[in-house]
């Protein structure tokens, strides 16, 4: 019965009085049914047994509890140290790519109508430039047209990239900023430190400055109504406002906003009918109401009312409007002269599997361990049991060791997240935060997931454990064996699949990387200066600038040029005759005469441009690539002297071998070069590699002689490996999570080498009495690990080839995947394999076997 | 907490017990409760009851004399106590007030 001992007796003569009373008005069976019915109606809270529970001292117990776990963890140093080193290791990895992956996707969303802010995107279907026939940039009068007759727009604004010279007071401060019209403060909302947004943009003359920059200028001063100069210009700018500085997740930052009627060109461009001029962003604000589906139909007409027949008779392309919100855009990768920093969604999506991985082989790691740890313990539990601890205080007890631990190594990931982080932002060049609580569910699903993993590998000795009978643990002296090792074996073999498919990674991406530095480019990248002419003024003194440059011993070349040859971004068409329907779409490069010299390129036929001649000053004529020469179907020979249509007949003069133009994602691309004294966008300068110091401060004091523009330079090396900024990032994070997920993998292998070699140690034992050498007991011991590693390398293999395969899609030159990079993936598995499972081993070996075998 | 209110079927089980006097025990009040109210229950309802109110104050019991039908055993007598006295006046008192205080039926309360 379940009754309470004090009810049973008055309960039990209820019932029965009550079935003797049903009996002789009933039938028996009724009856019976009655009584039971009775006594299922007794199944109530108050008449059930109540447990004992006779706590005396349970605080000493927990007491008691905390201090076997903290010997236990002391008594084990290596395997404590490897388990809850291996667990922080893989939750920091984890939290440091959570938090990066929280920022990437937190640009933008500052502005208080965030959702509502568009970006108008443009496709020129065929129009295909640096691989993609989108465009970020739209006409001037796009903004003004979509807010006047678009309903479902409520503001829309031009803005362009500025930067430029800021003079207050014969002080000069090189800034960069945003060059935008009235609107742009009603679509970008930014609340006003000060000023009115309304009016701040009102004229042509107006500025707007964030807190440090009027900071740094005016110090404590009242910045409003003050005067500037820009750009070296006569007139003055008036500070209209001062606005918080955007903000670290701010895809375009600025440190002023100018009207955008600061330069003639728009002021001419808004007027002009014709939309064929695409220089300028359009950002607008959607209608709360509205959809995009129904203002892209919109643009159809608007293309068709404005879009002068001129426009488009010589240009094949047809133009289609896009709009795409303003947080989306900004992983927009795929898109031409876009505005502000972009994020990568497949670089993001890779860092969070990788970590992931890595988290997991952590977490498998740790239950692999304090499993294999706490059979060690079988005695205590027996122990415990015959002192008389009941099955649940020790489940309690296993459960709550474990999860403490677990818990210990988050708070021990959560402290070196928090000193990792820094160094981790900078490899990604994103100031990535330490802050754990913007998203609420970071750390209440870290907490989860470390509870999740201490109960898990707590479980199978709180369990299994607590099932055991004191007495077989108690009496026999050899050590129990425990089951379920094939999920540990599995687990094992999935860690180093991870590991060797990460060193394949590693080594292919640190390949590329070597191949795309070292490849032969067509040009010499080395000993080239560079510098970006921001003092307009300056192009038209190059004569005199590079004469001056040219009397320093460590000069040897110098040039003007309009893009850097290792990122020509500039497209034109051409045709074969002015009759001609096919045109070769053409990359356009314009150069000073030394070019050749200052770059180390070749001509394979023709000659180069000479001052002397006038019809290279008079830009008729043209040099071109070999692929361009190609394309127009001339070998270098027969080109010299044809002609091809572009504003006028251009004469091919020259013909230049073909170098690498664009980086080495895209292929090398037909080419024009033609000859260009008064636009460029950078000097180069090519100098003797001896006493660089020395000529740097020659060229500098050369420019600041001529301009009141600060001087900056680079070095065409360091422009060409900007080039793969995303790939050298990829591969330091990649090189980081490959060591850590090997140091994981190893620890894990490390450990439970330990406890399978300790398990193992009579047999060793009776092994070496007799006659086993030290060879074979290695062996014996390595040899089931060896296996596994080789399953592992077998599944690897492909896995790696595919991924990485797929990544070296995306460069135009690329390395194969040969096949040593696979063995030495293997290899060094094995060898890492090998050290972990070694020491044991050889311990094992070299033991005395008397020492082993003598207590039985 | 000592749970002092008192419930609708609490106070007619207390009453109950009141009425039977000495043969208040949980059979003989789940019959009286069965043949007043015309509403079935099951002893071990009852009985749950009891208890409850045994542990609020208002009931007392003690063990009384075995009867043949009952197989030889003893069977629990509830009374009421003192409080449970008062709680059943307070709650008598308690609802005479809220129909006095009730327009449509004042006229026909007559006494």
């Amino acid at each position: 019965m379940f009754l309470r001992e004090d009810l049973a007796e008055e309960v039990q003569g209820d019932l029965q009085e009550k079935f003797y009373a049903d009996a002789k008005v009933k039938s028996e069976l009724s009856a019976k049914f009655t009584y039971w019915f009775q006594v299922l109606n007794y199944l109530r809270p108050f008449a059930f047994k109540k447990k004992k529970t006779t706590h005396l001292n349970p605080y000493d117990m927990f007491e008691n509890y905390f201090k076997i776990a903290s010997r236990n963890l002391l008594k084990q140093k290596l395997y404590s140290g490897i388990n809850i080193a291996g667990l922080t290791l893989g939750l920091t990895c984890f939290m440091v790519i959570i938090l990066y992956v929280q920022h990437e996707f937190s640009y933008d969303n500052f502005y208080p109508n965030t959702d509502r802010i568009y970006h108008v995107y443009q496709k020129q279907a065929g129009n295909v430039f640096m691989g993609t026939d989108y465009f970020a940039v739209t006409p001037a009068q796009l903004a003004h047209v979509m807010q006047e007759e678009c309903p479902e727009v409520t503001h829309a604004t031009s803005v362009q990239q500025t930067s430029g010279l800021l003079s207050h007071n014969e002080t000069n401060f090189w800034q960069e900023g945003i060059a935008a019209d009235a609107e742009f403060f009603n679509v970008f909302r930014i609340p006003f430190n000060e000023g009115n947004p309304q009016t701040a943009l009102m004229d042509g003359r107006s500025i707007v400055l964030t807190q440090t920059l009027a900071q740094t200028i005016f110090g404590d001063q009242d910045p409003i109504g003050k005067a500037f100069r820009y750009q070296g210009g006569e007139e003055d700018f008036t500070v209209t406002g001062i606005v918080p500085d955007p903000p670290a997740n701010a895809s375009f930052k600025y440190s002023f906003v100018i009207h955008l009627l600061y330069s003639k060109g728009y002021a001419e461009e808004i007027k002009r009918t014709g939309w064929s001029n695409n220089s300028y962003y359009t950002f607008f604000e959607l209608e709360e109401a509205a959809t995009i589906p129904a203002l892209e139909n919109r643009f159809v007409a608007l293309l068709k009312k404005y879009q002068l027949p001129e426009d488009y008779a010589e240009y094949p392309f047809k133009d289609q409007y896009f709009a795409q919100s303003l947080i989306d855009s900004y992983f927009q990768t795929g898109v031409n002269f876009d505005l502000g920093q972009k994020g990568n969604l497949k670089v993001i999506y890779a860092y969070a599997a990788v970590a992931l991985i890595v988290l997991l082989l952590a977490c498998v790691n740790y239950m692999n361990l304090a499993v294999a740890r706490s059979v060690k313990r079988a005695r205590e539990v027996g122990l415990r049991k015959v002192v008389g601890a009941v099955r649940q205080q020790l489940v309690a007890q296993f459960l709550g060791e474990s999860v403490l631990i677990a818990l210990f190594a988050l708070l021990l990931a959560i402290g070196l997240t928090y000193a990792v982080l820094p160094y981790f932002g900078k490899i990604v060049e994103r100031p990535v935060e330490f802050n754990l609580l913007s998203n609420p569910w970071v750390l209440p699903g870290l907490l989860l997931l470390v509870l999740g993993v201490g109960l898990l590998s707590g479980s199978y000795p709180a369990l299994a454990m607590s099932a055991l009978k004191p007495v077989d643990v108690l009496k026999t002296k050899s050590d129990i064996k425990i089951s379920g090792f094939s999920l540990q074996q599995f687990l094992i073999v999935f860690q180093f699949v991870a590991s060797i498919v990460l060193i394949i990674s590693s080594v292919v991406i640190y390949r590329q990387l070597n191949f795309m530095k070292n490849k032969e480019l067509g040009y010499d990248k080395e000993n080239v200066v560079t510098i970006w002419i921001r003092d307009r003024a300056l192009r038209n003194k190059f004569e005199i600038l590079g004469s001056e440059w040219q009397q320093h011993p460590g000069v040897v070349h110098s040039t003007m040029v309009t893009s850097l040859p290792a990122d020509i971004s500039s497209s034109t068409l051409i045709k074969k005759t002015p009759a001609d329907k096919d045109q070769l779409a053409i990359y356009k490069w314009s150069v000073g005469t030394d070019f050749l010299n200052v770059f180390g390129m070749e001509l394979v036929a023709g000659r180069t441009f000479s001052i002397e001649v006038k019809s290279d000053v008079q830009q008729e004529n043209a040099i071109i690539n070999e692929t361009a020469a190609r394309a127009l179907g001339w070998t270098p020979e027969e080109a010299i002297g044809k002609q091809f249509e572009r504003d006028g007949a251009k004469t091919i003069i020259g013909v230049v071998k073909d170098f690498h133009m664009l980086s080495m994602h895209l292929p090398i691309q037909p080419l024009m070069i033609n000859y260009e004294d008064s636009w460029g966008r950078f000097f180069a300068i090519k100098i003797k590699p001896s006493e660089t110091p020395q000529t740097l401060s020659h060229i500098e004091a050369v420019v600041k002689k001529n301009s009141i523009y600060p001087f900056e330079y680079q070095f065409l090396s360091d422009e060409y490996n900007k080039l793969y900024n995303s790939e050298l990032k990829l591969g330091e994070v990649f090189g980081f999570f490959t060591i850590t997920s090997i140091v994981i993998a190893s620890l894990g292998l490390f450990g439970l080498a330990a406890f399978t070699t300790s398990q193992r140690t009579k047999e060793i034992g009776i092994r070496k009495v007799l006659g086993a050498s030290v060879q074979q007991v290695v062996f014996i011991l390595s040899k089931t690990f060896a296996w596994r590693v080789l399953a592992a390398f077998i599944m690897a293999v492909p896995i790696g080839w595919y991924a990485m395969n797929a990544w070296l899609q995306d460069f135009a030159y690329r390395i194969d995947v040969a096949w040593w990079i696979f063995a030495l993936a293997g290899l060094s598995a094995f060898l890492l394999a090998g050290i972990s499972i070694g020491y044991q081993s050889l311990k094992a070996s070299w033991a005395n076997p008397v020492d082993s075998l003598r207590s039985e | 907490m000592i749970e002092t209110r008192l419930g609708e079927f609490e106070e007619v089980i207390l009453l109950l017990v009141g009425i039977l006097g000495e043969g208040a025990y949980a059979y003989r009040i789940a019959e009286e409760f069965k043949s007043q109210t015309g509403r079935s229950i099951s002893i071990g309802a009852t009985h749950s009851t009891l208890d409850r109110l045994e542990g609020k104050g208002f009931l007392k019991s003690e063990m009384g004399s075995a009867t043949a039908e009952r197989g030889g055993r003893r069977k629990r007598i509830f009374s009421i106590t003192a409080l449970g006295k008062r709680v059943l006046k307070e709650s008598r008192d308690f609802k005479v007030s809220l129909w006095e205080q009730y327009p449509a039926f004042k006229v026909n309360i007559g006494y």
